[in-house]
């Protein structure tokens, strides 16, 4: 099918635009998810996660995953917000986690992007505060580039004026003679698993 | 800031003497240029794409006026404050009331052009109000009490050997001139800065007419948490800053993060989007626009000058001016610097305050080349020139140096003899001749034996057919 090799296609234009700037894209069978997940987290130091339980993590059963692979406590932010809520301890939570799990509503090939909007994301700073983060996006939500998300928009009538954030890559700075150092303010390592690709061949 | 732009010649040679500070710029701006070529040859129709951009931004410009109100009746909709400044002085004193307002002590800001324009740190640290510099370079100059030198890396001229030294001194740390511990220490450092504030404070890289969204573009991700980690956000945003759609960012990015850092598009682009929705988890609950004008609405009322508010500050044109080169940021005394800082500083300030600055350059023509909006910068600097001759700026004898100039050019005859004359009388008179300034560091060169005249009027025969 065309459209298989398109998202086959698509994946490894992402996963190598997104090599380029240090960070690591691999494709996974919602099936293996457990394995690869336990994978991503073996090998870095990830004692406190705070993850987004958005109603796509919820049907692949994140929690479920993380309850088998993971010793450690989890914190997971329910998609509906509670009444009471307190901020500040939120904040402290998430500048002191170690790894944070979302999902992203769109992967853009072209730039290895990875875009959030506010109202399918309401948290804006689990993507921003800890160290590591890990992003778990189908392989449907794989798009060429910025006119194509365009083109989504139009179609769907989805908000195009909503808090949209374009995360590509770790963060970085060369302030210092121009040397790439990652992580200054916002994620040091960034993995993402793209799930049910259809690989070509 | 406090502008040293008229001590522009004074102070040059210092600036020039400073050999540490000369390479580190020079390598700098190399490396960019490189970069920079490298992702725009990925683009075949690069210049189709300047095209659309300078169109773009000269109609927001034509109307700039309506495009304002409605930029801020789309954000007022949003739940945002929108004021407006006409200078410096009125956007502060609008800062300051929304941080009393809000009982604000402590303030995370991250990287913006126009608050140093307006000197907002200073004006709110005499306050009493404490301002941390988010962004790395920033902050490295923040501790350093220096300006910036460049519009997109601050502390260029600054060697990892002096960081070092710097940060041991200020934040009592052991010796380290490692990049990544350095960076690694800041973050830290500026980690807690941003938990205690209690406002964040940003500028705008766009503001999008049809949203009323502003949209900040950064590689740290500090910009982002000054938007959305403290309770109060406020943006300062130049009233040139807008484009049209949310659409247009496509282009703008590409044409921003490629020719600024080399980058197809930079780690964090974020469309800020106003008060935290009840939904949210996170965000700010109060936003605030204060729109600054500060002397660009003088620009609209010139023609030529119109043209440098398509700027959209990538820094591209520093980086490849032979003359940014060679003395660097500091020299050109104020915020904005290289060519596009020697066409508005003289606007923004006024002409007398800054009226050496549009003879700091070669006319090579490279930054016109390089800019992706499409600014004739070369142009415009040789407009600024011609508006300080005309105003008797410039020095007397230049002057009369150029009123002679013009009468010779204007007849063909006169402006052949004068050639042909010096030829003659530094054959007879074997003198070494002396021009002010120019020979104090070189010989003026001979004369030829004959003119160029001379020399295009001969045919093969070597004849002379000269009038
Ligand atoms: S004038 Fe052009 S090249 Fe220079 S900073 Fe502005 S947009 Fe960039």
């Amino acid at each position: 099918m065309a459209g298989d090799a398109r998202s086959g296609g698509l994946f490894e234009e992402f996963q190598r635009e997104l090599k380029k700037l240090g960070g690591e894209a691999r494709a996974v069978e919602s099936a293996k998810l457990g394995e690869e997940v336990s994978r991503c987290l073996s090998g870095e130091k990830a004692e406190r996660i705070v993850g987004y339980l958005s109603p796509y993590l919820a049907a692949l059963k994140i929690e479920q995953i993380f309850r088998e692979i993971h010793r450690g406590e989890v914190e997971w932010l329910p998609a509906a917000r509670p009444a009471h809520f307190d901020m500040a301890a939120h904040r402290r939570r998430l500048a002191e986690a170690d790894l944070a799990v979302t999902s992203a509503d769109f992967l853009l090939a072209r730039t290895a992007t990875a875009v959030f909007s506010l109202k399918h994301h309401p948290s804006g700073l689990l993507t921003l505060l800890p160290p590591s983060l890990l992003v778990i996006a189908p392989a449907e939500r794989l798009l060429a580039d910025f006119p194509a998300l365009q083109a989504i928009f139009d179609r769907s009538g989805e908000d195009r004026e909503s808090n949209l954030v374009f995360f590509t890559g770790p963060s970085r700075t060369a302030d210092i003679e121009k040397t790439l150092v990652l992580g200054v303010h916002g994620p040091k390592k960034l993995t993402v698993l793209v799930v049910d690709v259809e690989l070509n061949g | 800031m406090i502008p040293r732009t008229k001590q522009f010649k004074k102070e040059l040679p210092q600036h020039l003497k400073n050999r540490v500070m000369r390479e580190n710029i020079a390598r700098a701006a190399w490396l960019s240029v490189q970069k920079r070529n490298e992702r725009v040859a990925e683009i075949p129709e690069w210049e189709e794409l300047r095209e659309k951009a300078s169109r773009i931004k000269r109609e927001v410009i034509e109307h700039l006026w309506e495009n304002l109100d409605i930029f801020q009746e789309n954000a007022g909709k949003r739940g945002i404050e929108v004021f407006r400044a006409a200078d410096a002085a009125e956007a502060n004193r609008l800062a300051e009331d929304i941080a009393r307002k809000h009982g604000i002590k402590r303030i995370a800001k991250s990287k913006s052009m126009l608050t140093e324009e307006i000197g907002f740190n200073d004006y709110m640290q005499e306050k009493g109000l404490e301002v941390v510099e988010t962004d790395l370079g920033e902050y490295i100059i923040q501790l350093a009490g220096e300006a910036p030198s460049h519009l997109t890396a601050p502390a260029l001229h600054k060697s990892r050997r002096e960081i070092g030294r710097l940060f041991q001194e200020k934040l009592n740390v052991p010796y380290s001139e490692n990049p990544e511990e350095l960076t690694a220490l800041a973050r830290q450092v500026l980690r807690e800065k941003f938990l205690a504030a209690d406002m964040g404070v940003t500028g705008a890289n766009f503001g999008i007419i049809e949203s009323g969204q502003i949209v900040v573009v950064e590689n740290e991700g500090n910009a982002r948490m000054c938007a959305a980690l403290p309770n109060v956000h406020l943006a300062f945003i130049g009233i040139e800053r807008l484009i049209p759609r949310v659409y247009d960012l496509d282009l703008f990015l590409t044409l921003l993060c490629r020719s600024a850092t080399g980058q197809k598009i930079t780690s964090f682009v974020s469309l800020i989007n106003g008060p935290r929705p009840p939904h949210a988890y996170d965000g700010p609950e109060k936003v605030y626009y204060i729109l600054v004008d500060n002397r660009r609405s003088s620009f609209l009322q010139d023609e030529q000058l119109k043209q440098a508010l398509y700027c959209i500050r990538c820094g591209a044109c520093y980086n490849v001016c032979p003359v940014y080169q060679n003395i660097g940021g500091h020299a050109y005394g104020w915020v904005y610097q290289g060519p596009i800082g020697a066409v508005i500083t003289p606007q923004l300030l006024g002409l007398p305050e800054a009226k050496d600055l549009p003879f700091a350059s070669s006319l090579c023509g490279a930054c016109s080349e390089t800019c992706p909006v499409k600014i004739p910068l070369h142009r415009l600097l040789l407009y600024q020139r011609r508006r300080i001759v005309e105003e008797s700026l410039s020095a007397g004898v230049e002057k009369a140096a150029f009123k002679v100039f013009a009468a010779l050019a204007r007849s063909p005859k006169l402006f052949a003899a004068p050639g042909r004359w010096i030829g003659r009388l530094q054959r007879l008179l074997p003198l070494q001749l002396r021009a002010p300034g120019w020979s104090k560091s070189r010989e003026l060169p001979q004369p030829a034996k004959q003119t160029f005249r001379e020399w295009w009027g001969k045919d093969a025969d070597g004849v002379i057919h000269g009038r």
